[in-house]
This record gives C-alpha cells, sequence and structure tokens, in this order.
C-alpha cells in the first residue's frame, strides 16, 4: 500500500520534473535513488499495517514479488541511459509512465479483489500502449503499439466476461469468498466453470502463451529497445505472479476441471515457442520467442501449484528475468532502434568486447538451462513440481523443447565467437547491467537457497 | 408490484443468452473487419455485454458491487478509448491508412 | 408486460449490433453503436438499476462515441476504403463468432437456471451504489487516479506534433 503510493508519486514528481529543462537531465537519477530506497522499504516494511486487507493484501508473496519487479524496474531505469533521447520534451513523460506502469504491476501482485486485479491489469497495459508507441517518429513502433492495444483490449473482454460469470455464480469479487464458496458448495454451477476458463483465456493472451501468443513477436520487435526488455522481464514476471496468486487463492480446489485446458496451452506454448525460435534469425524476434518458450515452463508452475509451487514461480521468475534483461542490455549496448539487428551481426563480439562476450556467454547458458547457471535449477524447480503432482507427460515435452531451445542458444554464442566478416565496430565497454544480470545468474545458480529461503 | 418482483418477470437466463450474443458478435466484428475503427467498436460491443450480464446478475442477487464494478469498467473503457484513438491518430500520421491489412511491416 | 419490453428491446440490441459490424460506412457503424448503447441502457432500466442506465447514455453515447465521431472526422476516414479480406478469412470469423456463442450457450445450458437470491430490488440506486463504492470500494475508486493520469500523459505524448 505504502509502496503502491510512494511509486505512483515518483511518477507524478518524475511528469513534473520534466517540464524544466535542468531538471530533465536529472531525473533519470532521481528515479534510479528513489525506486532504491523504495525496494529497501519493501523488504523491511512488508509486514506493517494493511490499510485495505480486502483489496490489497500486502502478504509476502506479493512484498517478494514487489521487490523482484523494483529491482528489475531500477536495472531497467539504469539502462535507459540516452533511450528516450529522439524525444527529449517528452522524457520525463515517458519515465512517468514507466513508473505507473510499476504501480500496475504492483496492484497485480497484490490483489485479494478481482477489481483490484482488473485496475492493475488496466494501469499497466495501458500504460504499456502509450510506451511500445514511443517512438513517435517510426512507424513499426506506431504499429505494435496498435497491435498490442487492439488485442490486449480484445483479452481484456475475455477477462471481464469471466469475471462477470464467476461474479454470477459466487455473488462476491473478494478471492478469499470464491475460495470459501467453492469449499462449501457441492455442486458447482456450468457457469463457474465456463467462467474459470475465460479468465484462463483472458490471462493466457496477457502472458502470450500459445494459442494466444502472435502478437508478441510483432509487439517485441516493433517496440523501442528499452521497453521491450521492460514488457520481456518486469511486465511477464507480473503476470505470472498475478496468474498464479489468482488461480492457487481462487480456483484451487477445482483444478482437476482446468488443468487440462492449461495443459494443452502449455504444450503449445512450448512447442511454438521453441520451433518457431529455430527459424530466426534476428537476435530480437529470437528472444521473443524464447520468452513464449519461457512463458511455457513458468506456466508449469502454475500448473503445479497445489502443492504450493510458488517458489519454482519466484526462482524461475528470477532466473529467466536477469538472464532476458542481460541478453536485452547486451541488445542495447550494440543495437538502436530503427533497424533489426541479425544475430550474424554479434560476429567478432568476442575480439572488440571479450568482457561483454563472456557475460553474454554466461547469461545465454543460464537461458540454454545448463548447470551451474540459475536457469538450469529454475527448470529443474518447475519440472520436479509438476511432476510431483503426477503432470508426467507434459514434463517430458517440457525436457524435449528444451533441448531444442539449447539448440539455438549456442547458435547465439557460436555467432559471438566466430570471426566478423566486416570490421565490427561496437563500443567497447560492458554495460554495468549486463554484468549484474551475469552475476546473479551465476550467483542463484550457486545459492539457490538465496532465493528459496525467502519464502 | 413492489420492484423486486418486477425486475424479476423476465429471467436471468434472458439476460443471460443476450449477454452471451452480444458478446459473440462483437468478436465476430473484431476477426471480420479490418477497418481499426470498426474493430475497435467490436471491443465496446464485448464490453458492454459484459457490462450487461454483470448487471442482470447484480440486480437479481440484490448486490450493488456488481453495479459498482461496472462502473469501474466504465471509467476503464473511456481510458482505453482515448489511449487508443490517440494511438490510431499516431498511426495514420505515420502511414496514412487505418487498415489493418496496410500495417504489414509487422507480420500479421 | 416487462418480458415483452424486454424482447423488443433485445431485437433493437442485436440487430443494431449486427448491422454495426456489417456497415460498409464507418460512420453508420458508430451510429449503430449508439443505438446499440442507448437499447442497454434501457435494459439496465428494465433492471432497475437508474444510475447505470444514466451513466451509460453519458459516458457511453455521450463521450465515447463523440471521441469515435470526432476521429472519424478529424481524420477524413468516412469513405469506406477497406480492403475487403478473402472470403474463406470471412466464412471462418463468422462460424467462429458463431461457434463461441454455441459453445458459451451450450456449455451454461445446465445451468442457466440458477436460483434468483434477491433479497432487495433496490441494489442499482443511486444510495445503495454510492454506499458501496465510497465505503467497500473506496480504495479501488482512487486506484482508478493512477491509470487516468497515465492514459492522460500518454495520450498527450503521443498526438503531439514534434
Amino acid at each position: 500500500m505504502n509502496i503502491l503510493i510512494l511509486v505512483s508519486v515518483l511518477g507524478v514528481i518524475s511528469l513534473f520534473a520534466g517540464l524544466s529543462e535542468s531538471l530533465r537531465q536529472h531525473t533519470r537519477t532521481i528515479i534510479v535513488a528513489g525506486l532504491i530506497a523504495i525496494t529497501g522499504l519493501t523488504m523491511f516494511t512488508w509486514n506493517a499495517k494493511q490499510f485495505f486487507p480486502e483489496m490489497l493484501n500486502f502478504d509476502k508473496y506479493a512484498a517478494v514479488f514487489t521487490t523482484v519487479i523494483l529491482v528489475i524496474s531500477t536495472l531497467i531505469f539504469v539502462l535507459s541511459k540516452d533511450q528516450f533521447n529522439h524525444d527529449e520534451i517528452h522524457k520525463g513523460d515517458y519515465y512517468g509512465i514507466m513508473l505507473f506502469t510499476v504501480a500496475g504491476a504492483i496492484m497485480m501482485v497484490s490483489f485479494s479483489n478481482l477489481t483490484m486485479l482488473f485496475l492493475g491489469i488496466e494501469t499497466l497495459s495501458v500504460s504499456l500502449y502509450t510506451l511500445a508507441g514511443s517512438r513517435k517518429d517510426l512507424l513499426k513502433s506506431s504499429e505494435a503499439a496498435f497491435k498490442y492495444f487492439l488485442l490486449g483490449a480484445f483479452a481484456t473482454g475475455f477477462l471481464l466476461f469471466g469475471i462477470a460469470f464467476i461474479y454470477g455464480a459466487t455473488g462476491t469479487f473478494s478471492v478469499s469468498g470464491i475460495s470459501d464458496y467453492v469449499h462449501n458448495t457441492p455442486q458447482l454451477p456450468a457457469i463457474f466453470y465456463g467462467g474459470v476458463i475465460l479468465i484462463m483465456i483472458g490471462l493466457l493472451f496477457k502472458v502470450s502463451a500459445a494459442p494466444f501468443h502472435f502478437w508478441a513477436p510483432d509487439v517485441y520487435e516493433g517496440s523501442p529497445n528499452i521497453i521491450t526488455s521492460f514488457m520481456a522481464t518486469a511486465v511477464k514476471v507480473t503476470a505470472f505472479a498475478a496468474f498464479y496468486r489468482l488461480f492457487s487463492g481462487a480456483f484451487v480446489d477445482v483444478n482437476e476441471k482446468w488443468d487440462n485446458a492449461l495443459i494443452i496451452a502449455i504444450a503449445l506454448t512450448l512447442l511454438i515457442g521453441n520451433f518457431t525460435a529455430l527459424a530466426q534469425t534476428g537476435l530480437k524476434r529470437l528472444l521473443a520467442y524464447s520468452g513464449i518458450a519461457n512463458a511455457g515452463y513458468m506456466l508449469l508452475a502454475v500448473l503445479a501449484l497445489k502443492n504450493d509451487a510458488s517458489n519454482a514461480l519466484l526462482y524461475y521468475s528470477i532466473s529467466y528475468a536477469a538472464a532476458s534483461l542481460g541478453a536485452f542490455a547486451v541488445l542495447i549496448s550494440v543495437s538502436d532502434d530503427e533497424k533489426t539487428f541479425e544475430i550474424s551481426s554479434l560476429k567478432g563480439m568476442s575480439k572488440s568486447n571479450p568482457l561483454q562476450a563472456v557475460l553474454f556467454t554466461i547469461i545465454m547458458l543460464s537461458m540454454a538451462g545448463i548447470p551451474p547457471m540459475a536457469g538450469f535449477f529454475g527448470k529443474y524447480m518447475v519440472l520436479s513440481a509438476a511432476i510431483k503432482e503426477g503432470y508426467l507427460a507434459i514434463s517430458l515435452l517440457a525436457i524435449l523443447t528444451s533441448l531444442v531451445g539449447i539448440y539455438y542458444y549456442f547458435k547465439v554464442i557460436a555467432a559471438v565467437y566466430s570471426a566478423p566478416d566486416t570490421e565490427v565496430q561496437t563500443e567497447n565497454k560492458a554495460n554495468i547491467v549486463v554484468f549484474i544480470c551475469a552475476g546473479i545468474s551465476l550467483v542463484i545458480g550457486a545459492y539457490p537457497d538465496l532465493i528459496l529461503n525467502l519464502f | 408490484m413492489d420492484i423486486t418482483t418486477a425486475v424479476q418477470q423476465v429471467p436471468l437466463n434472458n439476460y443471460i443468452v443476450l449477454s452471451i450474443m452480444l458478446f459473440s458478435i462483437g468478436v465476430m466484428g473484431m476477426l471480420l473487419r479490418r477497418n481499426a475503427i470498426i474493430a475497435f467498436m467490436s471491443i465496446e460491443l464485448m464490453l458492454n455485454a459484459v457490462n450487461l450480464l454483470m448487471v442482470a446478475f447484480s440486480a437479481f442477487k440484490g448486490d450493488s458491487s456488481g453495479q459498482v464494478f461496472v462502473f469501474f469498467i466504465m471509467v476503464v473503457a473511456a481510458a482505453e478509448v482515448a489511449i487508443g484513438l490517440a494511438i490510431l491518430a499516431m498511426v495514420h500520421r505515420n502511414s496514412g491508412s487505418v487498415d489493418i491489412n496496410h500495417l504489414n511491416k509487422l507480420k500479421w | 408486460m416487462l418480458l415483452y419490453l424486454f424482447y423488443i428491446l433485445s431485437a433493437i440490441t442485436v440487430g443494431c449490433a449486427l448491422l454495426t459490424i456489417f456497415s460498409k460506412n464507418p460512420v453508420y457503424s458508430v451510429l449503430f453503436v449508439i443505438a446499440t448503447f442507448f437499447s442497454i441502457a434501457g435494459h439496465f432500466i428494465l433492471l432497475n438499476a437508474q444510475f447505470l442506465a444514466i451513466v451509460q447514455v453519458i459516458v457511453y453515447a455521450g463521450a465515447i462515441m463523440v471521441l469515435f465521431l470526432t476521429v472519424l472526422m478529424y481524420l477524413n476516414l468516412n469513405k469506406s476504403v477497406e480492403s475487403s479480406k478473402p472470403l474463406l478469412i470471412k466464412i471462418a470469423a463468422m462460424v467462429s463468432g458463431g461457434l463461441l456463442f454455441l459453445v458459451l450457450i451450450a456449455s451454461f445450458k445446465s445451468g442457466l437456471s440458477i436460483a434468483p437470491t434477491s433479497v432487495r430490488g433496490d441494489a442499482g440506486l443511486i444510495k445503495n451504489l454510492g454506499n458501496t463504492l465510497f465505503t467497500e470500494y473506496l480504495f479501488p475508486f482512487e486506484a482508478t487516479a493512477v491509470l487516468f493520469l497515465s492514459t492522460m500523459a500518454g495520450a498527450i505524448t503521443l498526438t503531439r506534433k514534434k
């Protein structure tokens, strides 16, 4: 609650700071400092007095995921230096809107009423539509914003229709109220199950799982790099945290009714994500498809929620977000928003920028799930959670498709270490964010307990 | 005749069927039309189907929270329309068209 | 009596909704969608949700659709220049829309008869609505401020020329 207010206030400060030319230069510094302070506050005050517990329940789950989101956002603000220079006057606005997105994300991970889930999703999405179109001079950015908007609103329609049916059956919007209703009603009406499936469709759209993934590669490709990195990390983690929170809070007792639908979605997501990624030549598109494939693994944690898989989800989210953010940080350091960056353009990086090449390799190995990187343990944990619940076939499919994944991640690594076709000019400095992300991938891979003891 | 019995003269099922119908029309329009404005209006139809359904449930349960939720849906729909039309204007400025088929810089 | 009124209103609602998505000219679509919204406001009155009926007319028909019309006129889109889709895709869209309808109806057939548990029919009066909104739902009401601020900043940022 306090955290939500502080983040929103920081957003307002950023909007106003954008008005004056001299303050505008320091907005980013102010925001980074503010976010670090808020992150510290989150970790120490999560148990404080709650003001509207029936709307936002800031429990441990919410506090942990809020911390993760705030850390990722801080890193993205660090990374965003010079990223909005094309539109100097509106710099403060873009930063402010990014902070409002974070505020929406905090609502989404701490809701205890469907009203707040809905408002959180909308605050997050509406801000993201703007951000996706923030390169006003580029047609592809406007198109990405437009496509994201149209399909996002479409998904919201399904989500709301589902919520309406749940309300019709239970008469309440509160998550605990729905859970009580499920407990106390021997014969649930059909509209309840219909509502669950419709909500699931809406949320699968938002997390870009197949068969509702088709918007994701285009939107990722067209949006400015910094926004894509935001969508692929913070927003994705948020969407999964909300998905898990809703289904474990309200629908856990009827999971035999929806798990088959989810299994089909996971199977499609894994197959489409991994096999389409094989054919990609652009780095950003490859990362988009790898994001879809990773959504499949994270959905396994949602599938296994009966036996509390929140640990596995948290660990996977952190390892995925670290690896993905690192990869985007490399992409940002070598390319701009205007043209597509081919994987083959990475050639010669090991010569021109050996440190970055090594860090990038660590990140890619973590993504591919090679021990001792964090990505390996993340996959291991979600898979063991799913197997413990008896979902053997889908776990086997997940293992097989992750082998496919190894191939395309190694294609990227191979490009980094091969000789350049022409003389490449890259800036000869490794970004601090790449460094931090590679560090996280290594450290939590070596000491998984650092994360697992949080719950 | 008191108000409760008056409301219940129309069975709840009729409202459910009507809103499912309206929702399906919205989905159909979204899939059918390439004109962005009409696709956009189809989404508004879907949201209105939700509103109708929620008000019907709320009235039949005698619980005002459903109608408060509808209020929030309207608020959000207004915000979404504002941002959506801003994006549409921007696309039109950049490409001179709002036909989804012309937006093929990105593959559909 | 009320049942007949319901059927008449429903016929208008569905008819206008269909005309919205099949009109060639976007301006006609906007007008039909306004008619749909008015008939839904009529349904709200039938359900004794008076406040929402008024808000529906003011917000949807008044604000949202006027915004649509303004953009249509401003961008000069009132001519129907729309590349037509292949017939196959059109049929597929119709079939999937129809299927969605059938699937939803069929899956709810058994559960459609939930017993009405109405204790009071005045849930939609302004007094009760205001009570709920400003006590139980006070926090979401405040939280929409963030959404609006973000929307405002976004819309201005996007439409402003360099």
